[in-house]
């Protein structure tokens, strides 16, 4: 046997990058699978605690330069003693904001008889509200995290195929991987999807319903450039607006700006949404009509809008995964052309339909790849350069590093115009006499052309075969070829010969019959070459099914071209 | 303890052929389950494929006993070997719980001999005639 087997993939070095990563899987969610267990068992506990009638004795909206919070105090009675508590919420709670400070304030006003959940192991602690059991949901996610990065230690140190172990038992345990790339891709989608949801869609769908909401004269109260610091030492903006309005004969504070949430690196637009936003200045606010506290200044998106596509990429490679799962875990099959897989794992060979000609499906038709990599080249140059023009003028160490992926995506773009231009060629069109042939027989190819084949100087006609192995290394996943059968069918500059004509193919008898299993194939196929003077040449690969000795007798002999 | 062997130490087959065996084992305990399997599957720089093209299986078996078995041998995938991709056929005896095994590796291929692809770089010239239409 001279199979040789890769040993860089299984190198200390490889094995140990791997291990590294998938470690920071591992840790990052155990990190936050016990913080949310923390967390949970604090908003659960709560749940146990005793519904018992307070008063509210004070409430306030609590100001600082970058947060607001709600300060309450309120008294109650717990077996025969009174207490006096100050916490709002027991648990897990969104974020406090403007909004729901002064919802706060308007539910629990000062004198107001309330309830509050009061400990009865210790009656002095006590709360207002309970925290939201359902935030636990996202305890799922560290979950995944610890799944991916503990699985990806296994299997970067799991014993090679091969080694040990019955075969047999290894192919039987090998069908249950569908969920657990199905669970992985979900990760991607959930993600991705939510991620896309709130920078995007959510504040497009609120635009379009504010749209229509009644605009209430405001005052500016303050405006400026909120700074706050960026995870990479740089710095991120917002937009802090503070502006009045008056509703059912009410004064309530607003700190919207638009429905876009977030910070980010770009200054220039919000320094001028500032600028033209002056405190004392008098202008419209667009108020909810069933929620006088949703209000925003502008209806209209932000330019960081389009940072909600980014998540877009995790959504469709999630759907990718999710939907090739099956495909990607089957073990087993052996699927050439007409040649289907059994139940076994074994190739059974149709009967029917077996002789008669065919007329041949190119590999990789020039308008698929062309798309492929037209859309890769769009999504590519939108992202980098979006963050690009977001760059502030001084980050010109980042507009340095971010200028090497701009000529990465100049160059997919000009390999897309290139795939533009192929698809302007002349095509070359295949016939068999038999949809598949056995090893040492005889098969009639006719070829011809559409399109202008006169541009063609020079064309070859070859019959090949070769090796296609897959295999991970890391985390990407490569196809390595090997090419044992490439013999010249035709090779003619004589132009009258270009469109149309046929050629016998007789098939090695000693060889291997095609083989597609998910990782490993043998392809046959006949390749087409037109050579065309500055301009992509033609080149397409016509994959035909070669099978087993044995099945020569489903064939008939088919009577020669006149 | 378990035992495989094949009828006079054949190990290589052409498709259609009878690959026939028998197999004993002894155990304290009566096993769960006792198969006799025949499988393919790849080796070399891709990532392991492989198939059970056919199963024997020993119903009830009792704490010991020797039984035979026979498969024909499919008409394919071949045994073969070449630059990045082998795939091989093995016999394989697996008792359960436990999963303890022997294993035979064999050959199927038209001449009973494995297939040894050559590795090509560059189009050989010649080739067969080629006629207008």
């Amino acid at each position: 046997m001279n199979v040789t087997i890769s040993s860089s993939s299984n190198s200390a070095a490889g094995k140990g990058c791997a291990t590294l990563f998938f470690s920071i899987f591992a840790i990052a969610g155990t990190v936050f699978l016990g913080f949310f267990c923390w967390a949970g068992w604090n908003t659960a506990r709560a749940y146990a605690w005793k519904k018992t009638d307070c008063v509210i004795e004070s409430s306030a909206i609590q100001e600082s330069h970058d947060s607001t919070g709600f300060d309450v105090s309120y008294t109650y009675r717990f077996g025969g003693r009174n207490y006096t508590g100050n916490r709002y919420t027991a648990g897990m709670l969104s974020t406090m904001n403007s909004a729901s400070a002064q919802r706060a304030l308007a539910r629990y006003p000062k004198g107001a008889a309330a309830y509050c959940y009061v400990n009865a192991s210790s009656p002095a602690e006590s709360a207002l509200l309970r925290g939201n059991l359902w935030v636990l949901l996202f305890g799922l996610i560290p979950l995944v995290f610890i799944a991916v990065g503990v699985g990806g230690i296994i299997f970067v140190w799991r014993t090679k195929p091969g080694a040990g172990g019955a075969v047999s038992e290894r192919l039987r345990g090998g069908k249950g991987g569908v969920l657990g790339i199905r669970i992985f891709g979900s990760v991607f989608i959930l993600v991705g999807g939510g991620l896309m949801y709130v920078m995007l869609v959510h504040p497009m769908l609120k635009e379009m319903a504010a749209a229509k909401w009644p605009q209430v004269p405001c005052e500016i109260l303050s405006s400026k450039v909120g700074q706050h610091s960026g995870s990479k030492g740089g710095h991120t903006y917002s937009v802090d607006v503070r502006y009045r309005y008056t509703i059912g004969g009410r004064e309530w504070i607003g700190t919207n700006y638009n429905f876009d949430t977030g910070t980010s690196s770009s200054l220039g637009w919000r320094a001028v949404v500032v600028v033209s936003l002056p405190a004392g200045k008098k202008t419209l606010c667009h108020v909810n009509p069933d929620d006088p506290l949703d209000a925003v200044l502008s209806v209209q998106g932000s330019p960081d809008r389009w940072f909600g596509l980014i998540p877009g990429v995790f959504l469709i490679v999630g759907l990718f995964i999710f939907f090739k799962a099956p495909a990607a875990a089957r073990k087993g099959s052996v699927v050439p052309l007409s040649v289907t897989a059994t139940d076994s794992g074994l190739p059974a060979i149709r009967q029917g339909g077996a002789t008669g000609e065919t007329e041949l499906k190119q590999a990789a038709p020039p308008g698929c790849a062309f798309a492929a990599l037209m859309l890769f080249a769009l999504v590519w140059n939108g992202i980098v350069w979006a963050i690009l023009l977001s760059l502030g003028p001084r980050e010109t160490v980042a507009r340095i590093f971010l200028g090497i992926f701009a000529a990465i995506g100049l160059g997919i773009a000009v390999g897309a115009v290139y795939r533009l231009l192929a698809l302007f060629n002349p095509r070359p069109v295949l016939t068999v006499s038999a949809p598949a042939v056995p090893l040492g027989g005889t098969l009639e190819v006719r070829w011809r052309f559409t399109g202008n084949v006169r541009r063609i100087v020079k064309l070859t006609i070859s019959l090949m075969a070769r090796e296609e192995a897959t295999y991970r290394r890391g985390t990407t996943t490569t196809t390595d070829r090997s090419v044992f059968v490439n013999t010249v069918l035709l090779d003619t500059a004589d132009r009258a010969q270009f469109a149309s004509g046929s050629v016998q193919v007789e098939i090695p008898r000693d060889l291997i019959h095609t083989f597609t299993a998910p990782n490993n194939q043998i392809v046959w196929m006949l390749h087409v070459h037109g050579d065309i003077p500055r301009w992509p040449d033609v080149n397409a690969e016509f994959p035909i099914t070669v099978l087993p000795r044995e099945t020569a007798t489903f064939f008939q002999e088919q009577p020669p071209t006149p | 303890m378990i035992r495989l062997g094949l009828r006079e130490n054949q190990t290589a087959f052409r498709p259609g052929e009878t690959i026939a065996g028998a197999v004993l084992w002894e155990y304290e305990k009566v096993p769960a389950g006792a198969e006799v399997r025949l499988v393919w599957f790849t080796r070399g720089k891709g990532t392991e494929d492989g198939g059970i093209a056919a199963t024997v299986a020993f119903a009830g078996p009792p704490a010991a006993d020797t039984r035979e078995f026979s498969f024909d041998a499919p008409n394919g995938p071949y045994s073969f070997s070449g630059t990045l991709i082998a795939v091989l056929w093995a016999v394989e005896f697996v008792v359960m719980p436990g999963g303890e095994f022997q294993r035979i590796e064999i050959v199927i291929a038209p001449d009973a001999q494995e297939i040894h692809l050559p590795r090509i770089e560059q189009p050989k010239a010649g080739g067969l005639q080629a006629r207008r239409s």
